[in-house]
């Protein structure tokens, strides 16, 4: 129960240095089949890392709980559900939990690396603490999404007035996403060329082995078909292996990434909720201030025939009117002080979004380079170990 | 030479009616056919007679003009200058100095193709061939052409394949366009100059008068076509000497023609043990097992090839979005960040330009595919179609053999069976005299008997002379005619010695035949059996040349994209 020691001991800082998320196994219980995932933390000043066994639900709960707590931050976003896979029985396919195991590491690492984020105590709670089963069965079911109606709702006001930032950003990361959407579907199509190329190979393979049976007699040849074939072996399972890497891994980067500018969107869109918010006050306000001018400088309010009615009705003129203007004071008086809260809050979003955007910025910086670099190390050591052994084939055959 | 000899009919010459060199008989045609060298003068004669079934047999041509009526500007004029001048010349000397280069793989090369105008004004795809520093061209009908005729002149041996011809449905809707079809044109130079270097590697091709014509500008090429030895090639080659078959040898026409359905299965002549036999069934088999195993791999290759163009085609795309992306990577300019997204923009640059390099090498990796598998491939098929068909030949002609060996024995039991029933004749003729001394009915029988049969070989005369015509020397597989077969002791003494006779004329004949058959049959078979010893001989080199071929083409591939990725690293690790 050491775990628990460092949970309740707060300021005892312990810093996670990395996050390891690996080894999807399928479980099953009498009632259910589910994935779990090895979720290994190592933690500064300890040799071992600190493995804790989760499943894709706790992943879900502890978003949904970052997420309700901050809601100003951006919270990077999980794997989608994949309501397909699961109708058709493929969610525990070798690919798919590869691909979501990808999914899930890049969302930890992300959240390691955001400032606030990482300092958050129910991740750590997550990483280490062997309590989190405890959390999750008081917690499921208790919490509330209710932002996404709250988006739709106020999905076709736009916001009048906005910092030349947000119109900047905004418009950066619509083509920012659009690149990325293209650059998915195409790893995907090449992805699967590749996979009928390897699979033709294979074909070319077997009729060359077929040849080799028929010249058998012709040692040489028969010796330079071999060799020929060994190669073309090599080279179909190094493909095949260059190939799993783009499919499992750099597109779920790309994917994930699309993912994270997503969340993004949904902050931003948040931050121009608070201002459609104070925008909104703010004219309410105007409009009272208005009314409440044009009943003092003494024009009538409304039109002749109202207060032709309302004198007929007994009503006096004169009270009324005060009456009025009180009562327009009042509201004048409180609107003030939440058009200034609003405003408050809409600023304070505002910034604190910028931030956001800024941590963004760098987490897809580093992201991009790492991944981008992991994509050309993978290419360079399968074309540096083919050249390799297919200069010794090409040797082997120019001697023959 | 008189095989005629002793028939009633005044001309039997097969020949006369056609383009054959003996059509009007064998005196005109002086000795030494084995050359080919036939001078133009000596076709004169039945020149009038080329033209109608040449007419016939290629309707296309007839609206063309006569050569000799072209003005000389509209001809090409780096083909023709000063060739009607000295028509022996410079090209002879050329040539036979490279002949002895034959073991060099690149004599011949098609330096150019695409439109010209032919020798009538007409504006064709052509293809320029330098061969010896002399330069002709030729168009793809005319290639056809000079194939289908070296079929026809050389049948033991096998002929290199050319590309296939333009499907016609395509070639009425789109006719070859130099423009538009450049591929198909670059294609077919590679190819075509592939069947002429593959042509000028065996000796028999190599030195046949029609395919140095070929290479020579001197010659039209219809002309060629139009004179000896294509002009008087036999209307069967079965029918005339394999090695040769323009040359005349009026024996080959005694041949029986067999057809498809009278072919002998191969089992059963393999059952005779012959070593040549088993030796080209082995062949045979080897073929079928070749193309077995060639077919399908022609067909994964082109899949393999296609796969790789749409691959790389892909791989353009993603270049460009690359591109896009280096330029469009981030939402928001963070100050302090400045550095370090110009050197991200950098390597996004830099993988995006690893992957164009990607592109372009697998571009090039799937044109080396083509052109070394693919086409590769396909020619083997082709060469092994080839095979095929000459392989056929062979077994009419060993049907042939079978065919005479056959009727000789047929007719030897005959004359045997003949000649033991006139023993016989005797043996009963004797005991019957004895008898008839003692008995007047026996001599009564005997005397009709010796009346009826002075009755019936009057009649048969008659047949004799019948059969005499239609068992025309030409099918003597079908001259068992109905009184050869009657049972011999039911003939008359007469009778028999009558066929006795004739048989034993036939018999002298089909000896003849024997002779040239036997001489024939190994002829093929040594021909044919060296033809296929160069083939898989090409086999073997053309495999060793695709292996190394495909080998640098992986490495080299392999090694661009390597090297492309390593600059993108770089520039990626600074970020």
């Amino acid at each position: 129960m050491s775990e628990s020691g460092t949970l309740t001991n707060k300021e005892s800082d312990t810093k996670i240095l990395s996050v390891l998320v690996s080894d999807p196994q399928k479980q099953k219980t009498h009632s259910q089949t589910y994935i779990t995932y090895q979720v290994s933390t190592k933690i500064d000043g300890k040799d071992e890392p600190n493995c804790v066994v989760r499943r894709y639900n706790d992943f879900v709960l502890l978003h949904q709980i970052l997420i309700n707590d901050h809601p100003a931050l951006l919270v990077p976003p999980l794997p989608d559900k994949k309501v397909l896979n699961y109708l058709s029985g493929d969610r525990f396919s070798h690919s798919f939990t590869q691909k979501r195991c990808r999914s899930l590491q890049t969302f930890m690492r992300r959240l390691l690396s955001h400032s606030e984020l990482s300092k958050s105590r129910i991740l750590e709670t997550f990483l280490t603490s062997t309590d989190w089963d405890v959390y999750r069965r008081s917690l499921t079911g208790q919490i509330s999404t209710s932002e996404v109606s709250d988006v739709l709702i106020n999905a076709f006001k736009h916001v009048n007035r906005q910092r030349d930032e947000f119109v900047e950003i905004k418009e950066k990361s619509e083509k920012l996403d659009h690149n990325l959407s293209h650059l998915d579907k195409l790893f995907h199509k090449s992805v699967k060329r590749v996979d009928l190329i390897g699979q033709n190979l294979k074909k070319l393979q077997s009729s060359l082995s077929g040849l080799q049976e028929l010249c058998c007699d012709e040692k040489e040849l028969s010796n330079s078909i071999k060799a020929f074939n060994d190669g073309t072996m090599q080279l179909i399972d190094s493909l095949n292996d260059l190939n799993k890497y783009v499919d499992y891994e750099y597109n779920v980067d790309i994917k994930d990434m699309i993912n994270y500018i997503e969340a993004l969107k949904q902050l931003i869109r948040l931050k121009d909720q608070k201002q459609i918010d104070y925008e909104e006050l703010s004219e309410y306000l105007t409009r009272s201030i208005n009314e409440k001018n044009n009943l003092l400088s003494g024009y009538g309010s409304g039109n002749y025939f109202k207060s032709k009615l309302e004198e007929l009705a007994g009503i006096n003129q004169e009270m009324a009117r005060r009456d009025k203007i009180a009562k327009l004071e009042t509201r004048v008086q409180s609107l003030t002080d939440e058009v200034e809260k609003s405003k408050q809050v809409a600023d304070e979003f505002e910034k604190e979004v910028l931030k956001e955007v800024e941590q963004f910025e760098q987490i897809k910086t580093l992201e991009l380079k790492d991944s981008l670099a992991a994509l050309a190390q993978k290419h360079i050591d399968f074309y540096d170990d083919m050249v390799e052994k297919w200069s010794k084939i090409e040797e082997r055959l120019e001697s023959a | 030479m008189n095989v005629f000899d002793g028939s009633d009919e005044e001309d039997n010459n097969p020949f006369s009616g056609t383009t054959h060199l003996y059509a009007s008989g064998i005196a005109a045609v002086t000795d030494g056919p084995d050359d080919y060298d036939f001078t133009e003068p000596s076709i004169n004669g039945s020149s009038d007679e080329n033209a109608q079934s040449n007419a016939v047999a290629e309707p296309i041509e007839e609206t063309d003009e006569p050569a000799e009526e072209i003005d000389d500007d509209t001809l090409q004029t780096w083909r023709f200058a000063s060739a009607e001048l000295s028509r022996s010349s410079a090209f002879e000397t050329s040539y036979t100095n490279l002949l002895g280069q034959g073991k060099n793989p690149e004599v011949i090369r098609i330096v150019d193709a695409g439109q010209y105008r032919d020798i009538y004004g007409k504006y064709a795809i052509g293809y320029k061939i330098e061969f010896g520093g002399i330069v002709v061209t030729r168009r793809y009908s005319e290639f056809d052409s000079l194939r289908q005729s070296l079929c026809r002149l050389l049948p033991t041996i096998i002929i290199p394949p050319i590309p296939s011809k333009h499907p016609i449905i395509k070639y009425l809707f789109n006719p070859l366009h130099a423009k538009k079809d450049i591929k198909i044109i670059e294609r077919r130079q590679r190819l075509l100059s592939r069947f002429l270097n593959n042509c000028h590697k065996v000796r028999e091709i190599r030195n046949h008068i029609v395919f140095q014509k070929f290479l020579n500008p001197e010659y039209f090429w219809k002309e060629v076509l139009n004179t000896p030895p294509i002009s008087i090639l036999p209307m069967n080659n079965l029918l005339a000497p394999p090695l040769n078959p323009t040359k005349p040898s009026p024996i080959h026409l005694l041949l029986p023609t067999p057809t498809v359905l009278t072919m002998r299965k191969h089992e059963q002549l393999i059952g005779r043990n012959d070593v040549m036999e088993i030796k080209f069934a082995d062949y045979d088999s080897d073929l079928i097992r070749y193309k077995a195993i060639l077919q399908p791999l022609n067909k994964t290759v082109r899949s393999i090839r296609s796969n790789i163009q749409t691959y790389s085609a892909v791989l353009s795309e993603l270049g460009a979005y690359f591109n896009a992306f280096s330029l469009e990577n981030s939402v928001f300019q963070v100050s302090a960040l400045f550095e370090q997204m110009n050197r991200l923009s950098m390597g996004i640059e830099k993988t995006g330009q690893a992957i164009d390099v990607n592109y372009v090498s697998a571009e090039i990796f799937s044109e080396a595919i083509m052109i070394s598998l693919e086409e590769g491939s396909k020619e083997m098929l082709q060469f092994i179609h080839e095979a095929q068909r000459v392989l056929h030949f062979r077994n009419f002609k060993q049907e042939q053999f079978y065919t005479i060996e056959t009727t000789i024995k047929k007719r030897k039991d005959r004359i045997r069976e003949l000649k033991e029933a006139d023993l016989q004749a005797v043996r009963l003729g004797e005991a019957l005299k004895l008898n008839a001394e003692e008995s007047p009915t026996v001599a009564q029988v005997m005397d009709s008997m010796t009346r009826k049969s002075a009755n019936k070989n009057h009649t048969d005369k008659q047949i004799m002379g019948l059969f005499r015509s239609s068992a025309s020397p030409n099918n003597k597989s079908g001259s068992d005619s109905i009184s050869s077969e009657v049972e011999p002791h039911l003939l008359t003494k007469d009778e028999r010695v009558v066929q006795v006779n004739k048989l034993e004329k036939e018999l002298e004949k089909l000896n003849e035949c024997f002779k040239l058959i036997e001489k024939d049959l190994q002829q093929v078979n040594e021909s044919m059996d060296n033809s296929l010893n160069n083939l898989e001989k090409y086999f073997h080199e053309k495999w060793f040349l695709i292996f190394r071929e495909l080998a640098h083409n992986i490495t080299s591939w392999l090694k661009d994209c390597s090297e492309s990725w390593k600059n993108a690293k770089q520039s990626i690790d600074s970020i």
